[in-house]
């Protein structure tokens, strides 16, 4: 479903954050990118979502090239990724609900079809009962489902996850981690950039391991390494 | 597009009001004062029009007075006139007209005094003076010998071109006035609309990343321009209601400066011009806001 043809990314700064990295991720995958801070991972995520331009090679979504697809079609490929962040991202004046809501509003979805999705959503990560809550009365490991809830509302074919578990306490981060290992198994294709070795270890999923912007290993079912 | 996203749009922008009432209110207050400074320019421009008199800036009527002239002289004379590029319309009135024309104005005194009336003349209509055109025309006039010698007097050349001269002066430094305003008007927006981005960023970073359009994204903030550039300029409007329409009524009743303008008769044309320039100014100063801010 994802392929990555040769791809090197050089920053405005001459940095080289990734070097002709090549892979290819299935339709219905879990996939880890591992590896230590600054070694390239955000760098892959962000070249998936369009954020930034690769300096060579190719990137494929279902057979299509999107690689300088045109600026105005970038919010429909999105439509396609849920995304989640270390940081949770949510709006602290907006309750669970509007939260999770927002992400339909904002892409012109009917009222009809966000009422019927959100609370959908919202009982995917088990916080129904929370939806009129606000983010600051939730503790870390809630934030971070509503914003998973919010990256699953539009019923994407990937969820990209970028260290969602970085601002979390083990355990917390383990629940997670199988509430992305849930959505996977419900066919949605998931994508973790992490630095939790245990959890790596523990969940016996393809891993993918980045070394200073290369591909180190692939392994179908990986363990952290270093 | 359907209802629920301008209804969003809108209930958008007031959220974005809301949340910066400060931002909002300095906007506001800037654009209104610059509102005002164009309003006023444009009171000044209608009464400086109204003060100079009805002058048609585009035609103008000029009469040459001759000396005795031969019915020889005058086709000569008749048929160089019509040589020459911007004269529309071209009269010869011989003295018994103009005499009878004179008496039947009654300006039996003005005959003692002014000997014009005994003498023929040409009534000439010259176009487009607004653009300088009189003094060449006189030249082509004057480069005539068959009437140049035969001059007695000139009426209308001076005023027409004093009164023109005047009148694109105004209309030079109005619209530089204006554009001048605009320009800072797009600034100040441009400023406003910045601060409502900054202080909405995270929001549309999450847009951005669940696949708002560009469009989607920008509509609020160009709302949020318009609402605070179609707000300043209906209290502009409401001030100049109040402020000029009292000193024209004061004026009108006090019988002084016959030549200002009435109150209502600004207003209509200049909320027009007010709500043109505000949507351009909410509508140009938050786009290039969002263009140069806003990395969607
Ligand atoms: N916007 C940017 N401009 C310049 N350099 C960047 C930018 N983003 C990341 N980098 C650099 O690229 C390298 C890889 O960064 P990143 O992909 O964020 O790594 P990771 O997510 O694995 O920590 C780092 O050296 C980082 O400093
Ligand atoms: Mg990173």
């Amino acid at each position: 479903m994802i392929t990555f043809e040769n791809i090197s990314k050089t920053y405005a700064t001459g940095i080289e954050a990734v070097h002709d990295v090549s892979l290819e991720i299935e339709k219905g995958d879990f996939a880890f990118f591992i590896g230590p801070s600054g070694c390239g991972k955000s760098t892959l995520m962000k070249l998936l979502l369009k954020e930034i331009e690769p300096t060579v090679g190719k990137i494929y979504i279902n057979g299509k090239d999107i690689t300088h697809m045109p600026r105005k079609n970038i919010p429909y490929l999105r439509r396609s990724m849920g995304i989640v962040f270390q940081d949770f991202r949510l709006l602290q004046d907006k309750t669970v609900y509007e939260n999770v809501a927002f992400a339909m509003r904002v892409i012109e979805a009917n009222s009809k079809l966000i009422k019927k999705q959100v609370p959908n959503a919202l009982s995917l990560v088990g916080l129904l009962n929370k939806a009129n809550m606000y983010p600051d009365e939730l503790s870390g490991g809630e934030q971070q489902r509503v914003a998973v809830a919010r990256a699953l509302v539009n019923n994407p074919m990937m969820l990209i996850a970028d260290e969602p578990t970085g601002n979390l306490d083990p355990d917390t981060a383990w629940e997670i981690m199988s509430l992305l290992n849930d959505i996977n198994r419900r066919g949605t294709t998931v994508i973790v950039a992490t630095h939790a070795k245990e959890i790596v270890d523990k969940m016996q999923k393809r891993v993918i391991e980045i070394d200073k912007g290369v591909i180190h290993s692939d392994i179908k079912k990986g363990v952290y390494t270093k | 597009m359907n209802f629920n996203t301008i209804g969003y749009w809108i209930l958008e922008s007031i959220e974005g009001i809301k949340k910066n009432k400060k931002t909002f209110f300095i906007g506001l207050g800037t654009m209104f004062f610059m509102l005002t400074l164009i309003g006023g320019l444009y009171i000044i421009y209608l009464n400086a029009n109204s003060f100079m008199g009805d002058v048609s800036e585009s035609e103008s009527k000029v009469e040459i007075f001759v000396n005795d002239v031969t019915e020889d002289d005058v086709t000569i004379i008749l048929s160089k006139l019509y040589q020459i590029d911007g004269i529309s319309d071209i009269e010869y009135v011989t003295a018994e007209q103009n005499y009878e024309d004179a008496k039947a104005l009654g300006l039996a005194e003005a005959i003692s005094v002014e000997d014009n009336a005994f003498h023929p003349s040409f009534k000439l209509t010259i176009d487009n003076v607004k653009n300088g055109n009189i003094s060449p025309i006189r030249n082509a006039i004057h480069g005539i010998p068959e009437l140049y010698e035969k001059i007695h007097s000139e009426k209308g050349f001076e005023t027409t071109e004093t009164v023109i001269k005047w009148a694109i002066t105004v209309r030079v430094v109005t619209w530089t006035l204006l554009i001048i305003f605009i320009l800072i008007g797009c600034f100040i927006m441009m400023n406003s609309i910045k601060l409502a981005l900054y202080s909405r960023r995270k929001e549309i970073s999450i847009m951005k990343y669940v696949g708002a359009t560009d469009r989607f994204t920008k509509a609020p903030f160009i709302i949020e321009g318009l609402i605070i550039a179609i707000l300043a300029a209906c209290i502009t409007l409401i001030v100049t209601r109040l402020v000029y329409g009292g000193l024209a009524e004061f004026a009108e009743a006090n019988k002084m400066f016959s030549f200002v303008v009435p109150v209502n008769e600004v207003l209509g044309s200049m909320s027009i011009l007010l709500f043109v320039v505000a949507v351009g100014i909410g509508t140009i100063g938050s786009s290039m806001s969002i263009s140069k801010y806003l990395d969607v």
